[in-house]
């Protein structure tokens, strides 16, 4: 599904990525974990295509077309999709407008005809259960006032609705109550198939308790240093990442 | 005052008399008593200029220089040259003026057996109606604003309204003014009265097209007066030519427990000054007063607010946003007055202003002067740019960064237009901005 290799990325001159190789295939939930400032974030927005950063180096391949040249846009119509760390707030823009025309302008990327405002409503209406949402969402301003939990949930309602291929969250379990957490992970694992992948980005391993990751990373210093199954984020969890910065002083 | 400033003055002067020998019959009704009172206020005014207060950030000098003529022509127009405005199911009874005369072809008014009086204001001057001269120039002070004084001399037209005490009008009034200046510059003077009595309820939409180019001066003033219990709104939709000047008084007058609401929208005209004043003269009256607009080109928007809080218990809150392209203009100033008996008043004012250009100006001037001390006032101005952190958000969803753009801004008009609650006119006005936006944004 996507194959990064050897990505180095710079801000303004500091090189925070320092030759990323990641391979996700279909099916697959990777995390990524790491302490503050290793890079976890700055590899989600890379991905989606944020400006502010300079590829240095490496390549991104993403179902088979070169990421790195495509516009943000772009790339989620082919099916990448960012679950926002920090969910942005938009007055004046509602959540059903905002739905209709990115689900539509995804389908007509496709060639696939674009909903009418029944067919769309019905899958709103559907989708909106996954997260344990009210339908009076749909009719509030994009993230406007919402609880953090509320903006968390919406993130993952949105997924549901553009039914990506990759989706990654980005810190999506900061901020949340377990219960909010709970609804957070139960509607990720509806939403798994065989044909879609997720890479989790967090610094810590609850959320991993209920979506339970194939591949676990950790990043550090802007290197994957680490990577196994999900005993490895059961290990973060009791000793933190002092280990981590320990054995990579040493090399 | 300067040469071609006093030159106008004669010319306005010289103007009136030659309008007076051809008033015939008309001279003898009460409406000429007014409009001389008002021509020899206008002899003892001043033209503004920019060291005028009031006119700080508004320069008339293009407006004064050009010395439009008084048109009378009235050109011919069938009902199919002003269908492109209609917006169907809207009102029942709609006034359309061209040039600012009234034309009775393309209007539609019901027969109304309930004492509700929609029609223009001319024919009532001259039958003398009671209802009318009761108000008529009570309001709007032509003893203190030149321009008021002006229209009050040379009043054309206009609509007059009268809702009788408890009647409330479910479909809204429309005026509907046109211009069609072919290239010949002209000026009119156009002139509503909308007068609501005890417990009763109207909407009034008033809107201004064009139907050619060309350089005119619409100087027009609008009275209200909203009875006790009474809900009273009004909004406007200004879609002028490109070259057009347009000075406006709105002045409004608030009875106890009673409700004013005015929404303006200013989409076209070259300069535009809205002077709005609002008195609330009776305890628990409230009114809420919202402004959009945009300015390219070199169009220049100035929204002029006053509110007086003369008794207790009284709310105001103003809202009014801009978006501002290449040397575009826009002035807000808002005086908030609070009587020394008006305790317990609210008073809030907002103005926010979204800048696409390095040359686009906005000055924003709040002005409290408050005399009471059981007071909640706030003010603030905030000047924008698009947020690029929503920009990304849109485009992560696979919305392209200009649509993304142009949905932004729309979306922050829509914090004023979504206020209106009749759905063909907020569809109408949103699509209206949306293709401004499109197209020069």
């Amino acid at each position: 599904m996507i194959e990064i290799k050897n990505l180095k990325v710079s801000v303004e001159g500091n090189e925070i990525l320092k030759g990323i190789n990641l391979s996700v295939k279909a099916g697959e939930i990777h995390a990524i974990m790491g302490p503050n400032g290793s890079g976890k974030s700055t590899l989600a927005n890379v991905l989606a295509g944020r400006e502010d950063y300079d590829i240095t180096e490496g390549s991104i391949t993403f179902m088979g077309n070169d990421l790195i040249e495509m516009a943000p846009e772009d790339r989620a119509r082919e099916g990448l999709f960012l679950a926002f760390q920090y969910p942005v707030e938009i007055p004046g823009v509602r959540m059903a407008n905002f739905l209709k025309h990115a689900v539509n302008e995804v389908r007509k990327y496709h060639g696939q005809k674009t909903y009418d405002a029944r067919e769309f409503l019905q899958k709103m209406r559907e989708k909106l259960k996954l997260v344990e949402m009210d339908e009076k969402f749909l009719s509030r301003s994009v993230n406007d006032g919402f609880s953090g939990g509320e903006k968390k949930r919406n993130e993952i309602f949105q997924m549901a609705m553009l039914e990506p291929h990759l989706s990654i969250l980005d810190e999506t379990d900061s901020g949340l109550d377990i219960d909010a957490l709970k609804i957070v992970a139960n509607g990720v694992n509806k939403l798994r198939t065989k044909e879609n992948a997720f890479i989790v980005v967090t610094h810590y391993q609850r959320l991993l308790n209920y979506i339970v990751p194939d591949v676990v990373h950790v990043l550090y210093q802007g290197k994957i240093v680490e990577s196994g199954d999900k005993e490895l984020a059961m290990h973060l969890e009791e000793h933190g990442y002092d280990w981590v910065k320990e054995e990579s002083a040493t090399v | 005052m300067n040469a071609q400033d006093s030159n106008l003055k004669d010319s306005y002067i010289k103007l009136f008399n030659r309008h007076e020998t051809e008033l015939n019959g008309s001279r003898e009704k009460p409406v000429h008593a007014l409009r001389k009172d008002a021509l020899s206020n206008f002899k003892r005014m001043e033209f503004p200029s920019t060291r005028t207060e009031d006119w700080k950030y508004t320069d008339l000098t293009p407006v004064l220089k050009r010395n439009f003529p008084f048109q009378s022509k009235q050109p011919k127009i069938r009902s199919s040259d002003i269908y492109t405005y209609d917006i169907p199911g809207l009102a029942e009874n709609t006034l359309v003026f061209i040039n600012g005369i009234f034309y009775e072809s393309l209007s539609s008014i019901q027969k109304s057996s309930n004492g509700i009086i929609i029609s223009p204001l001319q024919l009532l001057l001259q039958n003398g109606n009671r209802f009318v001269y009761d108000h008529l120039a009570k309001y709007a002070e032509y003893h203190k604003e030149i321009f008021t004084a002006l229209n009050t001399a040379f009043i054309q037209d206009g609509a007059f309204i009268y809702i009788p005490s408890e009647t409330r009008l479910k479909k809204p009034i429309q005026i509907l003014n046109i211009s069609d200046p072919k290239g010949m510059p002209f000026q009119s003077f156009h002139r509503n009265l909308i007068v609501s009595e005890r417990g009763s309820q109207v909407t009034v939409i008033e809107r201004q097209h064009h139907l050619s180019q060309g350089e005119y001066l619409h100087n027009s003033v609008t009275e209200i007066v909203v009875g006790d219990e009474a809900h009273t709104t009004l909004i406007t939709l200004q879609e002028e030519t490109r070259d057009s000047f347009l000075i406006k008084r709105t002045q409004a007058k608030l009875n106890r427990n009673s409700r004013f609401n005015h929404l303006a929208v200013d989409l076209g005209g070259n300069i535009v000054r809205n002077n709005l004043g609002i008195s609330l003269n009776g305890e628990n009256s409230e009114t809420h007063l919202f402004g959009f607009y945009l300015a390219s080109g070199n169009q220049h928007v100035d929204n002029h607010t006053n509110i007086d809080h003369l008794q207790p218990h009284c709310d105001s809150n103003e809202l009014y946003k801009g978006i501002l392209n290449d040397r575009g203009r826009g002035v807000f100033s808002g005086t908030i007055y609070v009587a020394r008996d008006a305790q317990k008043t609210n008073a809030f004012q907002s103005n926010r202003s979204l800048l696409l250009s390095d040359e686009a100006e906005v000055d924003s001037k709040p002005q409290l002067k408050i005399f009471a001390d059981d007071v909640k006032c706030t003010h603030g101005a905030t000047i924008g740019q698009i947020d690029d952190e929503a920009v990304f958000y849109l485009q992560q969803r696979g919305i392209s960064k200009a649509d993304a753009f142009t949905l932004l801004r729309s979306a922050f008009a829509g914090e004023i237009i979504e206020n209106i609650e009749i759905s063909e006119l907020r569809e109408y006005i949103h699509l209206k901005i949306k293709d401004r936006l499109i197209e020069e944004f």
